[in-house]
């Protein structure tokens, strides 16, 4: 999490969700096989602990990736939110609350996302899927079909 | 090694426990089946440890916090799977080019707009307790949504993360 932090602080990068795996689950994995190879850890915890141990890293890290996309790009629910508690009023309008993020590029800017991240390439004719992203909409159809669910509204 | 094993798998028995619960109970709105799916797989998943494993253990009250700890955070990366594919605009958009096989942007944002967005929201909060509506106006009834972007506001100054594109 320090590593996270410090990294964030010097320079966000680029593909910054996709490096969290490397940080949260890669390196500690490491870490934690090299010090049972070389025997570090033996007079203190079995391997059995140290998968213990791992696994409770694991869960934890899983729940923070799992969050992060929500602190990177600004949620639309948590702006809404937000917005209504802090209003003069305390309530809003859909009305108002549309022209409120009018200015916003709540579509263009994912849009953007998915290029950085080469999930979609700009073809002659408009925008096309990568192999990772057609693997990747593939994965939460059949998840939404076992369901019995349509597709996401987004 | 049984209790790491069935906590690793625990989310299959979630999802096991989501798909049984979706399908039967198809009026509920889709964000709050899956949390519920995530308490009620909590007794099969418990079961399963009791009896495979913290029956004959010594220390119960350290390895059942542990556990606790554990499934709850894989409960949680769950729910957090299941919204990805129900809210998240990135996932709609690489269903709709999907679909279309080549969209362009315009294409993209005249099939998803910005409104739209909004609209979809606002029933969604409603649905789930977060917002309370009279018809025209819309207020804040539910914390906890609402707390979780305070503390995210928090999050991304320590990050460093600004504007909206970060």
């Amino acid at each position: 999490m320090l590593l996270h932090v410090i990294i964030w602080r010097i320079k966000i990068p680029r593909v910054s969700s996709f490096l969290l795996f490397p940080i949260f689950i890669l390196l500690p994995a490491a870490f934690l096989l090299i010090a049972y190879v070389v025997g570090i850890t033996d007079r203190v915890v079995t391997g059995i602990d140290i998968s213990g141990i791992y696994l409770l890293h694991f869960c934890l890290s899983l729940a923070y990736i799992a969050s992060y996309p929500a602190v990177r790009a600004v949620s639309p629910s948590l702006d809404i939110l937000l917005m209504i508690e802090s209003s003069d009023a305390g309530k809003m309008s859909e009305a108002e609350l549309k022209e409120g993020f009018a200015r916003r590029r709540l579509v263009t800017a994912r849009i953007d996302d998915l290029k950085s991240y080469n999930l979609i390439y700009a073809g002659d004719e408009g925008y096309r899927l990568t192999g990772i992203a057609i693997f990747i909409v593939r994965i939460f159809s059949a998840y939404r079909r076992m369901l019995g669910l349509r597709p996401g509204a987004g | 090694m049984v209790i790491l094993l069935i906590l690793f798998f625990s989310p299959v028995i979630i999802l096991l426990v989501h798909i049984m619960g979706a399908r039967l109970f198809r009026k509920v709105p889709p964000q709050i089946m899956a949390f519920r799916s995530v308490i009620a797989a909590m007794i099969p998943v418990g079961a399963a440890l009791w009896f495979f494993a913290l029956s004959c253990l010594e220390h119960v009250y350290s390895t059942v916090t542990y556990c606790f700890i554990c499934y709850g955070s894989l409960g949680y990366t769950y729910f957090h799977f299941f919204n990805m594919s129900e809210t998240a605009r990135r996932i709609k958009i690489l269903y709709e080019i999907d679909k279309a096989g080549c969209l362009s942007e315009a294409g993209v944002t005249a099939l998803y707009r910005t409104t739209d967005i909004i609209s979809i929201r606002l029933r969604r909060l409603v649905e789930t307790g977060q917002l309370e509506s009279d018809g025209t106006f819309y207020r804040v009834s539910g914390r906890s949504l609402y707390w979780a972007g305070h503390m995210i506001i928090l999050w991304r100054n320590l990050l460093n993360l600004s504007g909206e594109d970060a």
